[in-house]
């Protein structure tokens, strides 16, 4: 049961994890948000289970009404975006595919939705329940802090192939890494790699063009983007074939995300440490790395910041 | 006289929470906490009540001009806009307003 002082991971598919959390709301404390990354999502949810809405398409009388009901404690749910992580006296809030959630907001302060549920979770005993396809970092650590596994993830395997081997056949799914790309495989479904997660037919085999590219970017969180792409593949194709030229890359051994979270520890990335991502209104730009328990506003006066400087603290990428 | 400090929800050059008489007719409903309409040199902006103080040694100063919600911000939000104030070195009014609905 999901209880105020409780945190779950909800391993599996969109449907597999939509079942969970309507059988978790059943007896979770309330209020009770469930927070999804796109208002299409939240509306989709609460449509099926028939409960409140809250996201910015909604008219402000709404958002005020539910917000009231929130500060008086009423024993409603609620679907929203990621602003439905601020609401007052939630007992339970659950985050659909938190990886996901970028900075979307162009206002201070650019919050993470996974930040602020953590805190709350820690320090306003909210009970939190976090959904994903696939097990990333993020996910990790609150498993190895305690948190229970529900589900399981696809049982499809992911095989690197040698590039010289393809032979795409048209039942093929092919996810391509680049746009030039397009047209290579007319025989087959071409899909752009930002279109992994929209997926929802079944192929035999998918193939991901273009990985050397891809794992070549230099972002800090570039190969737990990749294996979170590739963990996706899996719930769509019996099969996911990536033709590479590093057939021995870390990404297709098991041990991948304990090996990503020691090089996070091991450098003082997040989230072992924070990133400060500095724009001058000249347009230079450049990053601070500084470990997490130091205060943000000391970090930035060391710096002496021209005024109108715009800083973004740990941004999904850094280029 | 009694003072309220105000935390107006928009970017400010300071830090520093502002000042505003209470008129008589609001008093009562006024609390800590309260979402207020408040003027800011040309402007009309909405506030959150902080604190409330006795006296002042400035002489003119503007009244509130009326309560949007009485009770509006209640202590967790305070603790949670504090966070992110603190988090994402931002100001406190920019906090209360990304959490308060629109």
């Amino acid at each position: 049961m999901l209880k105020r002082d409780t945190t779950f991971v909800v391993l599996g598919s969109q449907a597999d994890r939509s079942t969970v959390y309507q059988k978790m709301l059943r007896e979770a404390a309330r209020p009770a948000c469930v927070i999804f990354e796109t208002i299409a999502a939240a509306d989709s949810f609460a449509a099926e289970i028939g409960c409140r809405v809250y996201t910015s398409k909604e008219r402000p009388v709404a958002r005020q009404a539910i917000w009231r009901a929130c500060l008086n404690r009423e024993s409603i749910v609620i679907s929203a975006t990621r602003q439905g992580v601020l609401l007052p006296n939630l007992g339970v809030l659950i985050i659909d595919e938190p990886d996901r959630f970028g900075l979307r907001n162009d206002q201070q302060p650019r919050y993470h939705t996974a930040a602020v549920a953590r805190w709350r979770s820690k320090h306003q005993q909210v009970g939190s329940m976090v959904g994903t396809a696939a097990l990333s970092v993020y996910t990790t650590l609150l498993l190895n802090g305690g948190a229970s596994l529900v589900g399981r993830g696809p049982i499809s395997v992911v095989r690197p192939i040698d590039p010289r081997n393809i032979d795409v056949t048209p039942d093929d799914l092919v996810v391509l890494a680049n746009r030039t790309l397009y047209g290579s495989y007319p025989q087959a479904s071409e899909k752009p790699v930002s279109q992994i997660e929209q997926l929802t037919e079944h192929w035999k085999r998918a193939w991901l063009i273009g990985f050397d590219e891809l794992a070549g970017i230099p972002e800090y969180n570039q190969q737990e983007i990749i294996y979170m792409k590739l963990q996706r593949l899996r719930y769509v194709a019996d099969e996911v074939l990536v033709p590479t030229k590093s057939p021995e890359h870390i990404i297709f051994k098991p041990i991948f995300i304990d090996h990503e979270i020691r090089q996070r520890k091991q450098f003082g990335f997040p989230p072992f440490g924070r990133i400060a991502k500095i724009t001058e209104p000249a347009g230079a730009t450049y990053v601070k790395q500084f470990p997490g328990s130091a205060n943000p506003a000391r970090v930035l006066d060391q710096l002496n910041l021209p005024k109108g400087a715009r800083v973004e603290f740990d941004p999904m990428h850094i280029l | 006289m009694v003072i309220a400090e105000v935390v107006p929800l928009v970017h400010l050059d300071t830090d520093r929470n502002l000042l505003y008489a209470i008129p008589p007719e609001i008093l009562p409903d006024l609390q800590v906490g309260s979402l207020v309409r408040v003027p800011l040199r040309a402007r009309r902006v909405q506030g959150v009540v902080v604190n409330f103080k006795r006296g002042t040694r400035i002489k003119t100063i503007k009244p509130i001009e009326r309560i949007e919600m009485a009770a509006c911000v209640d202590s967790g939000t305070f603790r949670l806009a504090q966070f992110l104030r603190v988090y994402y070195h931002a100001q406190l009014g920019e906090c209360l307003n990304a959490i308060l609905p629109s």
